[in-house]
């Protein structure tokens, strides 16, 4: 008996001790939150610091004795790489201000208006029908929306709005309203419909319309949750990397009289640079202990403390609206003095803590009031001034608020909807299209896929009648010889022969037939001394010699007309290229000879592989676009005109006019016949590697890269995301600690994500792995998805019924098994939900990438070293093409096609969120 | 019990010297009445008919002909057909769920922001159809106030609570919106209380104070109805017999509907009692006949407890 007690008694002290052990380990792992924190505060602030201190030279090497800050503040010239470099920042604020400025001026009325139709206007089950459709554009990358506005936005402004160049402010501020509308709207939403609906209620009973009733009573009543939405969207664009440093053009200017409003709306045409952008342009072209990249730390810690203090004033801002509601401000002051009083359980260092904490909250309380003093003001007369006492107009003011409302929404869907339905129309195009002979081709080639014996046939057979397009080209091809040259050039490399290769350059640069004459003497002299075997280059010589002696090679170097600077060669030279192809181009039938050509980029060995790709080059060919100079009699000088010609007109007069003719003529007939289209479903493209510069091929690599960086984030930041949750809901009391805990966390959330990017530079990449790598990639993303992983894990332990618990504990379970075995499998469904949608998230971030893990191109990561290696993703290389080579813009659908890879991705993993969290609402609801 | 009867005997003075104050200040209703520039519920309209109540009387200022009430597919209110007399007080007691609130809710179409609702039959306000496609609903609603179950200030300060409805409805004066609101919260018994706060947060207030704020907004447009939902519900016995008294008081210039769910409140405060079951209309009768002789023994069995 006594044993059995004992044992018992044992086994309750063990209980006891896990229970304690548990509860240590919780508590402390919820601490590494913290200590994220305060490490990203802390390096991006170490690794500023030598600007921070550094003195400004005079030019001889002397310190002049003024700190850098002073300069920051003073001066708009960013020149870091001039002698001596000047880091006046004001220039970078200003574009940061100007764009987040204008962004929030299209996203704020939008925002509001959409957010009080959704709570005040559509019957409340449309309402839950549309509300996660508006969340929805939130997810998508941010990249997408930059290639959006680079491709399709900047050219639009340019044709339409005259601006001389695309990429400006009223750019990037559209797309940014776009981005930030979603996030207005949410935050907006829940305040407007939190406030329930007793208060409209009583408004409308004493006869307030929907106008009135939503002006004088709703916003009133949500103005904290709306002041909440609109900080929390101004920080979402202040944060933005990709797409303003995609649209806004990225060059440091500002108004010289920036105060003046004439002159900012001028500016609105011009770029502009942001924080974010110099940050990410910047930091590659830096060496690792430069006074530039620390400059650019710099910049990353002010956007930090900026996010700080926006989160705390959203903190005081809610929490104040809050607490006005349930007046239990009164309750707040007792705790802390509670707190401060007792003594023997805080150390009077805390005290010092909490007073500290207590005199920003109330600097930002009173900040907070200056904030929602106007808002108030503003909602209590504006609206009655312009009602009259007429009935009349009360209605007629109801009626063009709730149109105005409505349009808003539209707006919203439609802002969606322009972004995303070219993109993926564009995009669709990869995979679904019109494959030519040359696609089977190079799919045979490079992938070993498809029936060989049937593609080499077919592929002779569209040789057999391109041979005649091909022989066409050869016979003016005396018009521009550097083919011929370039043949030769090879040769010569191979046999070693200079002297030859010289001559037959001298008979190929010859401009009259006397010339011709003789430089092909000289070749006839050559060979007979060099009495060899017959060099390779004598055969072309004779070819060539057949060609140019019946032509008029004077021609050559003229003017196809007495206005324009083209001649007659490179006019030629056009239309061999848009046919064959060179380095860099696209082209319709690709080279004529392709063995021994393995080597050469599939550019120039392949023709169009897609046949919308060969029609649109057709067309080129068939009309040309020259630019000509016209006198415009109002500005008193000439501009250019740009002007599309027939091609074949370039050659009108000439002895090759007929030739040329026919050449296009035939090329037009005969191209369905030379290239095979047939219609295909490219599925592969989603496996299958591209050659360089992304021009064939698809986006393999790119989507495991993404795919391997999310799953592993998602791996390391679970557990402890997890673990801070279950901490925070069922072991934290309401303690300082917590408090900070989760002012952390939601600092976390809304650092912007190039500052991750810093900290992974500055500590992953250079103390951990050394260069930029798959690790260090997704212990950045971690970072970065860990406050939505702690948050919705939070919301779904939090949703788990108290019950559930107590039958747990009832039954004689610890804390710590109740946790494992009642509580966790309950809330497995909410945990995740925050796992999708912390996957979506880091599939796709860019910025944090950009120097810490992604290549513009490379092939699939693989090997042991896996994780050590950097690895291209599809986020960034969907900037790379946008921005970089020409290649890529050869092939819009496949830059397209990545970018819709991109955003279908996380969209799956999002509408799986919203579809798992739909089914939990249903359980949860006994249904 | 001594201190509370004092208490109500203080009170009660303190109100009969606001109601004094009261008569005085009738140049206010004038005030409002001018100000109402299209009295009349309906908009004027060509081919508006006008109901009068059938039955006849003068008296009646809200009628229901066959009136049916259906939330989706469910009836909330079944085939009720009563009259409510100008300047008494009728109550509406039931068991929960009975559709008397639903009923109330629907004089002044408040159950129109509820979706999926569809109504049959007539209710009549002044000889017109509230359910008219012409109704003017603004107008309607001003001329129909409404208490609800749960306070619900605006989160304003006192002084804007109140003059929330002239204000909407053009009176930009500030002397004139002093006085109204003076007269309205001293009509509803709150003046004493917050005449030195009128800048506070109305959130501030006491549940009692609020829902005697609520009613003060209510009158404060001037209407002929007030309709109260279960006004009492939330607020303590001694809140509850102060708004009972100031009904009491405010009978002589509106006619109140009053839903409650107390049966005694419904004997102390009104004049006529309807008795509502499974959305009908049991019986409706003189307060004094309902709570001695009942005719019907469903009603019987509710008030004494049997039943609901």
């Amino acid at each position: 008996m006594r044993g059995y007690f004992m044992r018992n008694q044992f086994r309750y002290k063990l209980k006891q001790i896990k229970n304690f052990i548990a509860f240590q380990l919780f508590a402390r792992l919820a601490n590494v939150v913290m200590l994220i924190v305060l490490a990203v505060f802390g390096f991006i602030f170490y690794r500023s610091l030598p600007f921070l201190t550094h003195k400004i030279g005079d030019g001889d090497g002397n310190t002049v004795g003024f700190s850098q800050i002073i300069e920051v503040f003073t001066s708009g010239h960013w020149f870091p790489n001039a002698d001596p470099p000047v880091f006046g920042m004001l220039s970078l604020f200003y574009g940061s201000f100007i764009v987040t400025a204008m962004a929030m001026l299209f996203a704020v009325p939008i925002g509001i208006l959409s957010s009080v139709v959704l709570s005040d206007i559509v019957p409340f089950r449309v309402r839950q029908t549309l509300k996660p459709f508006i969340e929805l554009p939130a997810a998508i990358p941010s990249v997408a929306f930059g290639f959006f506005a680079i491709k399709i936005v900047a050219p639009f402004l340019q044709d339409y709005f005259g601006f001389t160049s695309g990429t400006n402010v009223l750019n990037a501020s559209i797309i940014l309203a776009i981005m930030a509308i979603p996030t207005i709207v949410s935050v907006a939403e829940d305040a407007t419909s939190g406030i329930g609906r007793e208060i409209r209620e009583a408004s409308y009973a004493l006869g307030a319309t929907r106008a009135e009733t939503i002006i004088h009573v709703v916003f009133p009543a949500a103005r904290s949750g709306i002041a909440a939405a609109v900080i929390l969207g101004t920080m979402r664009a202040v944060g933005e990397t990709m797409v303003v440093w995609m649209a806004a053009g990225n060059a440091a200017n500002m108004p010289e009289a920036w105060y003046r409003i004439d002159q900012v709306i001028i500016g609105l045409g011009d770029a502009v640079r942001t924080m974010t952008a110099t940050i990410a342009g910047d930091i590659g072209e830096t060496p690792a202990d430069s006074l530039h990249r620390s400059a650019l730390f710099a910049v990353g810690l002010i956007l930090l403390l900026f996010t700080f203090a926006m989160n705390l004033l959203t903190e005081m801002i809610v929490n104040r609206g809050k607490l006005k509601s349930d007046q239990k401000i009164n309750n707040t002051k007792n705790a802390d003095q509670n707190y401060v009083g007792n003594k023997n359980y805080r150390s009077l260092i805390i005290c010092a803590v909490t007073k500290t904490f207590r005199f920003f909250v109330n600097i930002f309380l009173i900040i907070s009031r200056v904030i929602i003093f106007p808002l108030q003001k503003i909602t209590r007369f504006v609206p009655i001034g312009i009602i009259s006492y007429s009935r009349f107009m009360r209605s007629l003011f109801d009626f063009g608020f709730t149109l105005v409302s409505l349009a808003s929404i539209l707006i919203l869907f439609g802002g969606v909807g322009i972004v995303m339905i070219p993109i993926f129309r564009a995009g669709a195009e990869a995979v679904c299209f019109q494959e030519t002979v040359e696609h089977r081709l190079f799919i045979l080639e490079k992938f070993q896929r498809g029936d060989r014996n049937a593609i080499k046939q077919e592929f002779r057979e569209c040789s057999e009648s391109r041979k005649a397009i091909y022989d066409k080209l050869k016979k003016t091809s005396w018009l521009a010889p550097d083919d011929w040259i370039a043949k030769a050039a090879k040769i010569s490399r191979e046999t070693n022969n200079r002297k030859l290769n010289r001559a037959f350059q001298g008979l190929c640069n010859a401009v009259s037939s006397e010339q011709l004459n003789i430089a092909y003497e000289k070749i006839k002299e050559i060979q007979q001394a060099d009495k060899d075997a017959i060099n390779p280059i004598i055969l072309l010589a004779d070819e060539y010699y057949l060609i140019a002696s019946h032509a008029d090679l004077s021609m050559r170097d003229k003017l196809i007309s007495s206005d324009s600077d083209l001649t007659y060669s490179a006019a030629f030279k056009q239309i061999r290229t848009l046919i064959t192809g060179v380095e860099g181009t696209g082209c319709i039938l690709g080279m004529e000879n392709r063995e021994g050509n393995a080597h050469l980029p599939s550019e120039v060995r392949y023709g169009a592989v897609h046949w919308s790709t060969a029609q649109k080059i057709l067309d080129q060919l068939k009309h040309a676009t020259i630019w000509k100079p016209r006198f415009d009699d109002k500005l008193n000088s000439s501009i250019n005109e740009k002007v599309i010609v027939d091609r074949v007109s370039f050659f009108e007069g000439t002895e090759v006019a007929a030739d040329v003719g026919a050449l296009i003529d035939e090329l037009d007939r005969g191209m369905d016949k030379m290239l095979h289209p047939r219609w295909t479903f490219y599925g592969f493209y989603f496996f299958d590697s591209a050659s360089a510069g992304h021009y064939l091929g698809g986006v393999g690599p790119e989507l495991l890269g993404t795919t391997l960086i999310s799953l592993l984030s998602i791996l390391i930041s679970l557990p402890l995301g997890l673990l801070t949750a279950a901490y925070l809901v069922e072991a934290a009391k309401d303690t300082l600690i917590t408090r900070l805990m989760r002012l952390c966390i939601n600092t976390l959330a809304g650092v912007p994500s190039i500052v991750f990017g810093l900290f992974g530079l500055a500590v992953i990449v250079e103390f951990i792995t050394g260069k930029p790598s798959l690790l260090a990639g997704s212990i950045t993303l971690a970072i970065l998805i860990l406050p939505v992983v702690i948050r919705t894990s939070e919301e779904a332990i939090r949703a788990v019924p108290q019950a559930y618990r107590e039958a747990a504990i009832g039954l004689g379970a610890g804390s710590a098994r109740t946790f494992i075995t009642v509580t966790f499998p309950a809330a497995l469904p909410g945990i995740l939900t925050g796992v999708i949608l912390g996957i979506s998230r880091a599939a796709g971030e860019t910025a944090p990438l950009l120097f810490t893990c992604a290549v513009a191109s490379g092939g699939f990561v693989a090997g042991s070293n896996l994780l050590f290696q950097p690895t291209p993703v599809l986020s960034y290389t969907a900037y790379d093409m946008a921005v970089g080579d020409r290649i890529a813009a050869m092939v819009p659908y496949n830059q397209f096609g990545l970018v819709a890879t991109l955003i279908l991705f996380v969209l799956i993993f999002n509408i799986a969120a919203i579809i798992v969290r739909a089914k939990i609402t249903t359980k949860l609801r006994g249904a | 019990m001594l201190q509370k009867l004092q208490m109500n005997n203080i009170i009660t003075k303190k109100f009969q010297q606001e109601l004094g104050r009261i008569q005085c200040s009738n140049n206010m209703t004038k005030m409002i009445h001018d100000n109402k520039n299209s009295s009349d519920v309906r908009q004027d309209h060509p081919f508006s008919e006008t109901f009068p109540c059938p039955q006849q009387s003068r008296k009646s200022i809200i009628c229901a002909e066959n009136f049916s009430l259906w939330y989706g597919g469910k009836q909330a209110v079944n085939n009720i057909s009563m009259e409510i007399e100008t300047g008494k007080v009728t109550a509406i007691i039931g068991p929960s769920g009975c559709g008397k609130s639903s009923f109330l809710r629907c004089i002044n179409r408040m159950n129109d922001l509820i979706p999926n609702t569809r109504v049959s039959g007539r209710l009549i306000f002044e000889e017109q159809n509230v359910y008219d496609k012409r109704i003017d609903l603004v107008s309607l609603r001003r001329r129909i106030g409404m208490v609800f179950q749960r306070p619900n200030p605006f989160p304003k300060t006192i002084f804007d609570n109140v003059a929330y409805g002239p204000r909407l409805h053009g009176i930009r004066n500030k002397t004139q919106l002093n006085e109204i609101v003076e007269t309205c919260l001293k009509s509803a018994a709150l003046w004493e209380e917050v005449k030195e706060s009128l800048s506070r947060s109305a959130l501030a207030l006491s549940g009692g104070q609020q829902q005697r704020l609520c009613i003060a907004r209510a009158l404060a447009t001037q209407p002929d109805v007030l309709l109260m939902d279960e006004p009492c519900s939330a607020l303590d016995p001694i809140a509850t017999g102060k708004i009972e008294e100031l009904i009491v008081a405010l009978k002589e210039k509106y006619t109140i509907v009053i839903v409650t769910h107390n049966m005694q409140q419904a004997a102390r405060i009104s004049d006529q009692t309807a008795f509502f079951c499974l959305g009908e209309l049991i019986e409706f009768a003189e307060t004094n006949k309902i709570f001695t002789v009942p005719s019907n023994p469903q009603t019987e069995a509710y008030i004494t407890g049997r039943f609901g």
